[in-house]
């Protein structure tokens, strides 16, 4: 393993893989504040040049977390397929990274299954941000709840009516006009204030029952956390996906009170008494920076035990993952550069990992963006074919307090860009008149045609 | 008075006054939004005073009286109607102008002047500018030793509250609350024979502040108000964090906390009386925090 | 806590039958967590509805108390519930009822069937606003958005409510009631009639006297013209002498048009058929069922049928009579209940009422010999020094008077109360509450604190006669 580098006259020596994962990324102010940010703009490009010499071998060899002592990183390399990382394991990342931008979709499907998170990372901190995009744009990733997302020519939306204080008819009238400009194909999906047992049980019956009174083609699920959801499915709740974030180490899922243990029984209580067919019926949130908020980074860098978290997540085929990607805050991604940056990334490894990704394109009020900045990810990521966004009122989240992606962003990035719907929720949308010939029909933005 | 004889009064009252209700605001009364429609040379009527939950601009709506029904019941933008796909020009500019007074709350600080007509002594941790404030938690939450010092030099041995204010992340919230909520916690706490401190201001301060402040005092309780990270609904949020014998690293769960402190939520001088009365609760019980029953 | 749940009872003594009806009321704390508290009356749901029973009465002026405290006893047994269970409660004497001699006397003698809070006594005004809400049209208008008018129609009267947005903007009361005329058993024959109906029958031309037997068609001729005169009260058509002779103690405000209409009351069953034998009370009640359902009401295709009908009334009185203040209150040294106060109003809604706040509520001691509750509007979220001045000019003015009750509707009694505590003596028994909406002149019942002592149970009996409120 060669770990130094001479660049311009000048040496770069680094102590081992993590400091030049840490050193190769774009800057990130989580970095920073973990101590492992490459010092300058010359030095950073000497750990990339490091890195992109490093073998599949050696990176794969190298987890974030050691094998005997995470159960992330043992579900991770238990689950590569053997044949193919062979195929790939003398590959340097430089080589592997030219390998995934000339090869086909269907050899990028099945390269990514000999791939560990910490591969699909290294390879990632080489891409430039168009990279991101022209690569994942040929990963298509279907998956199946009540109905199929991911199709090609399709940008769906998650349905996303947040209230401070969980009124249900609060709720319900988000959720309407939601409707009318084409969001919820994705998911029907709240995040709840009160994480009682009953109110999740309460919001997801009416959620069922909306579903049902207008026939509506899609899934519903509340975002508590997972054994709430459990308690309330095994109460008899209507519940289509069941929802957890989740993180890159076994010490950041413990933080989140989970563990793969408890996500395979919610995986298996939902195959039987799940609402939706499946087979896909998790849904899963990530995000840069939540493993060493939880300081359970094991000294590494936020992009590294994000790809992790996927490594996790595809264990369990969910239907719906995505990053909350500027939700975090300043200390961890600064400005838009940064999230715009992190929002490719996430999108791309996801994806390389076989997920359904969606992004959660989204800024908080403390960050130096706005919606400009929130807009221009949003183009971004259609473009590199993101299975899903958020659909909010006007893009503000009154519960969460953050910005993310308005119904009109959707349905406009959609029009723009030619993307629709699901094929059987544009249907439903044009028999209300909220869709017709590729764009919002005439009754878009009404809700009041429902009463 | 019987029931009847109050009945007479009354009628005999509203007969001479001719009035359908004497509790109307008085004669006089200045509007309290001067929105005016704008005129040539006119000013242009302010954004931020229109009622977004009464706001309504669907175009042509089916049953608009039926989803403004509906609207009532959340805050959240919607009934906003759409140009094409896109925002009407109305909303997205309220929108800037929300996000904009977030922002400013986040990345200015508390003037001087305000600060001054508080009689607040100013201190500040270990952070040098707002940037390193806002990625550099850690730094937030510590004074150096000199600092320190003087804080806790200008806190008498007998006070049982400390009292103290932060900009955290709204400084917006600190000029539009602190004036109202300080002397109703003082006045309510020392009219029970509670003495509180002379309350300081700490510049680019984190609630856990409070952990160094108090870690070994002799005080009691200690108690910040700092600004909330701002949501676009407002801008001036505040909350009051307040522990029980508070120590460096002590659980998260031992600070009670009060949110939402604002015009539009719990008006500053409700939110200080009912911050009174918790205070006295910790003091009697000798804890905070989950620990404590409310 | 989040939630908590009492149970209450509704009493309705009214003119031809007497209903009990036991509820649940639950409080919860809707705010969001890490925020002040808010209790708020968050779910009413109907327990037991005790049948129907003909309201006792010993002479014609004089209602049978003893018998109506064994139905109510009965009632009791029947749905399992004991009287100490009960934490709210409201005995409502409806229509003519009221004016007979002993109606207040009979409310009392139930106050031990119905928990330590409030016996209150109605006038028209409530009776309509309670009607509407326990019909379910006052909900209904929040939840369409149009404007709804529920008529109560029993047997001595018809109580008219205009609800917007969930809220009455108007009510009325008028001399239209099924008993108004009664009839011998299985016949036409008339038994007794009231004044109003003498008026009625003169104006539709019909010879009324004890003891002659009507026609089918003049029976149809009088209850069609009561059904018109309803339609003039809600605007339907253009309103006649006759209209305004029938109004009791206040006409229903000429306020158009509603765009929905829901009828309650012993009647409301004959107008939707909902009630097989109808002829068992043998009045006019019947007739002007059939009126109305013919009348321009339905024809205009405005008419609806309400969640609750021959209960609204009461319904209303056990789950919509009590409302709960805020919760950042101010009390201390009170004994609960304290009934029937009524209410003096003083203009203090913005800053620049403050200096004629002190004359305003001497005045208003004045005015109601020393004895009421000081209401007012309120500031929004006010300054410190506001309420350290209000405060001071409220201590001053209310000094001599007890009980000392100030009620607020802006968010700001806590602050103001603990000003007011430090401004008197130690211990002084006062309360100061907000989120009570008040008009001038309304009575209220201020109940024990519930919640663990953080709200205030309060029911307004209104004497609101006109629209606007």
């Amino acid at each position: 393993m060669r770990l130094s580098v001479c660049l311009g006259g000048h040496t770069y020596s680094f102590r081992d893989v993590r400091e030049v994962m840490g050193k190769a990324n774009e800057e990130k102010s989580g970095d920073q504040l973990c101590g492992v940010a490459a010092q300058t703009p010359q030095e950073r490009v000497a750990a990339r040049i490091v890195l992109s010499e490093l073998t599949v071998k050696e990176v794969c060899e190298h987890p974030a977390v050691p094998y005997e002592q995470d159960e992330v990183t043992r579900l991770i390399l238990d689950g590569l397929n053997q044949p193919i990382y062979r195929e790939y394991q003398n590959m340097t990342i430089g080589e592997l990274r030219e390998r995934i931008l000339s090869a086909a979709p269907e050899e990028l499907t099945r390269m990514g299954r000999g791939l560990s998170s910490e591969v699909i990372a290294a390879v990632c901190k080489l891409m430039s941000n168009l990279d991101l995009i022209y690569a994942a744009a040929r990963m298509r990733v279907k998956a199946t709840c009540v109905t199929t997302i991911g199709e090609p020519g399709t940008l769906s939306a998650r349905l996303q009516p947040n209230h401070p204080v969980d009124d249900v008819e609060g709720i319900t009238a988000s959720v309407l006009e939601g409707l009318s400009f084409g969001m919820g194909d994705a998911v029907i999906g709240l995040n709840p204030v009160d994480a009682s047992t009953a109110s999740v049980q309460a919001i997801l019956t009416r959620f069922d029952e909306l579903k049902r009174r207008y026939e509506i083609p899609t899934q519903i699920c509340v975002l508590a956390h997972v054994t709430t959801q459990m308690e309330a499915v095994r109460n008899g709740a209507p519940c289509d996906l069941m929802f957890q974030s989740i993180a890159g180490s076994e010490k950041g899922n413990a933080a989140f009170g989970i563990s793969a243990e408890l996500i395979a029984e919610a995986k298996d209580l939902m195959a039987r008494e799940g609402t939706s067919h499946g087979p896909n019926q998790l849904y899963f949130e990530t995000g840069q920076g939540s493993e060493l908020s939880s300081d359970a980074h094991n000294g590494w860098d936020q992009l590294t035990m994000e790809s992790r978290c996927y490594g996790f997540a595809r264990h369990y085929a969910p239907f719906l993952v995505n990053t909350v990607v500027g939700f975090i805050g300043p200390e961890y991604l600064y400005d838009s550069r940064q999230f715009i940056r992190a929002g490719l990334e996430d999108h791309f490894m996801g994806k390389l990992h076989g997920l359904p990704m969606g992004c959660d394109c989204c800024y908080t009020n403390h960050m130096r963006a706005d919606q400009n900045d929130n807009e221009n990810l949003a183009v971004l990521l259609a473009s590199a074919g993101c299975n899903y966004f958020m659909g909010v009122p006007h893009a503000d989240d009154v519960m969460l307090n953050y910005q993310s992606t308005g119904y009109h962003d959707v349905a406009a990035v959609r029009e723009t860009l030619g993307l629709a719907p699901i094929a059987p929720f544009a249907r439903w949308l044009e028999r209300w008149g909220f869709w017709r010939d590729g764009r919002l029909g005439p009754n878009a933005g009404d809700a009041s045609v429902f009463l | 008075m019987t029931e009847q004889e109050v009945r007479e009064v009354v009628e005999q009252l509203l007969k001479r006054l001719n009035a359908g209700d004497l509790g109307a605001p008085s004669a006089g009364t200045p509007a309290r939004t001067p929105a005016q429609p704008a005129e040539q040379g006119g000013v242009i009527a302010d954004l931020e005073q229109i009622d977004l939950r009464k706001q309504y601009l669907v175009e042509n709506a089916h049953d608009a009286a039926a989803f403004l029904a509906m609207k009532e019941r959340t805050p959240a933008r919607i009934g906003v109607g759409r140009a094409g796909a896109r925002y009407r020009t109305q909303t997205m500019l309220r929108f800037q102008a929300d996000h904009a007074f977030a922002q400013a709350s986040v990345f200015s600080d508390v003037p001087a002047e305000v600060l001054e007509s508080l009689h607040l002594p100013v201190y500040q941790t270990t952070c040098e500018s707002r940037e390193e404030f806002l990625t550099r938690p850690d730094k937030g939450r510590v004074f150096d030793a000199e600092t320190l010092g003087r804080i806790r030099a200008g806190i008498a041995p007998d006070v049982r509250v400390v009292l103290y204010v932060a900009d955290g992340l709204s400084s917006s919230a600190v000029t539009a609350n602190a004036a109202d909520i300080l002397p109703v916690i003082r006045k309510g706490l020392e009219g029970a024979g509670v003495k509180v401190n002379e309350p300081f201001f700490v510049r680019f301060g984190r609630v856990a502040t409070m952990d160094q402040i108090g870690d070994g005092l002799p005080a009691e309780v200690v108690c910040v108000l700092l600004g909330e990270r701002p949501g676009l609904v407002t801008a001036e949020s505040m909350s009051a964090y307040i522990a029980y014998k508070p120590t460096v690293g002590m659980a998260e769960s031992r600070r009670t906390v009060l949110a939402n402190i604002h015009r539009g939520g719990t008006p500053a001088v409700e939110a200080g009386a009912h911050i009174v009365d918790l205070i006295q609760l910790m003091l009697e019980k000798k804890r905070s925090g989950i620990d404590l029953p409310v | 806590m989040r939630e908590e749940r009492l149970l209450s009872v509704g009493i309705d003594i009214g003119t031809s039958t007497t209903q009990c009806v036991f509820s649940s009321i639950t409080l919860s704390n809707t705010a969001s967590a890490f925020s002040v508290p808010r209790i708020q009356i968050t779910e009413k749901r109907v327990l037991y509805r005790a049948p129907l029973r003909l309201t006792p009465l010993m002479s014609p002026d004089t209602i049978d108390a003893q018998a109506v405290e064994r139905i109510v006893s009965e009632d009791y047994a029947a749905a399992g519930i004991r009287p100490e269970q009960i934490r709210l409660g409201a005995v409502i004497i409806t229509g003519e009822t009221a004016r007979k001699q002993n109606a207040r006397a009979v409310a009392q003698a139930l106050s031990r069937l119905t928990g330590d809070f409030v016996v209150a006594t109605a006038g028209p005004a409530l009776e309509s606003i309670l009607a509407g809400r326990g019909s379910g049209a006052a909900e209904l208008s929040r939840t369409s958005g149009k404007r709804v008018m529920n008529l109560d129609i029993g047997g001595g009267t018809a109580n008219m409510a205009v609800f917007e947005r969930g809220e009455p903007i108007a009510n009325g009361c008028l001399d239209i009631g099924g008993r108004l005329l009664r009839f011998e058993d299985d016949d036409r024959t008339v038994l007794s009639f009231s004044p109003a109906m003498r008026r009625i029958a003169r104006d539709a031309g019909v010879p009324l006297a004890e003891g002659t037997r009507l026609s089918g068609e003049e029976t149809d001729r009088l209850a069609v013209r009561m059904a018109e005169v309803l339609e003039e009260a809600a605007g339907l058509k253009p309103r006649t002498p006759l209209h305004d002779a029938l109004c009791v103690e206040a006409c229903l405000p000429d306020i158009g048009p509603s765009d929905i209409y829901t009828f309650s009351g012993g009647v409301s069953e004959c107008i939707y058929g909902t009630d097989a034998d109808t002829a068992r009370f043998h009045d006019v009640g019947a007739a002007l069922g059939r009126a109305v359902a013919s009348s321009r009401f339905f024809a205009s295709g405005r008419a609806a049928q309400p969640a609750e009908r021959s209960y609204a009334t009461v319904i209303g009185a056990g789950a919509y009579s009590v409302a709960v203040s805020g919760s950042t209150i101010c009390y201390q040294e009170l004994t609960f209940p304290l009934p029937s106060l009524p209410t003096g109003k003083v203009p203090f809604a913005v800053p620049e009422d403050l200096p004629g706040l002190e004359a305003a509520v001497r005045e208003q001691y004045r005015i109601f010999d020393g004895e009421c509750a000081i209401c007012m509007d309120g500031v929004q979220a006010p300054s410190y020094a506001l309420v350290e001045q209000a405060a001071q000019a409220l201590a001053r003015a209310m000094a001599p008077h007890w009980p000392k009750v100030v009620i607020l509707r802006e968010d700001m009694a806590k602050a103001l109360g603990q000003a007011l505590r430090r401004a008197w003596p130690e211990n002084t028994p006062f309360l100061c509450m907000d989120g009570i909406s008040l008009t001038y002149g309304d009575t209220v019942d201020i109940g024990a604190p519930l919640s663990g002592g953080r709200v205030i149970p309060v029911i307004v009996k209104t004497l609101a006669f006109a629209a606007g409120r």
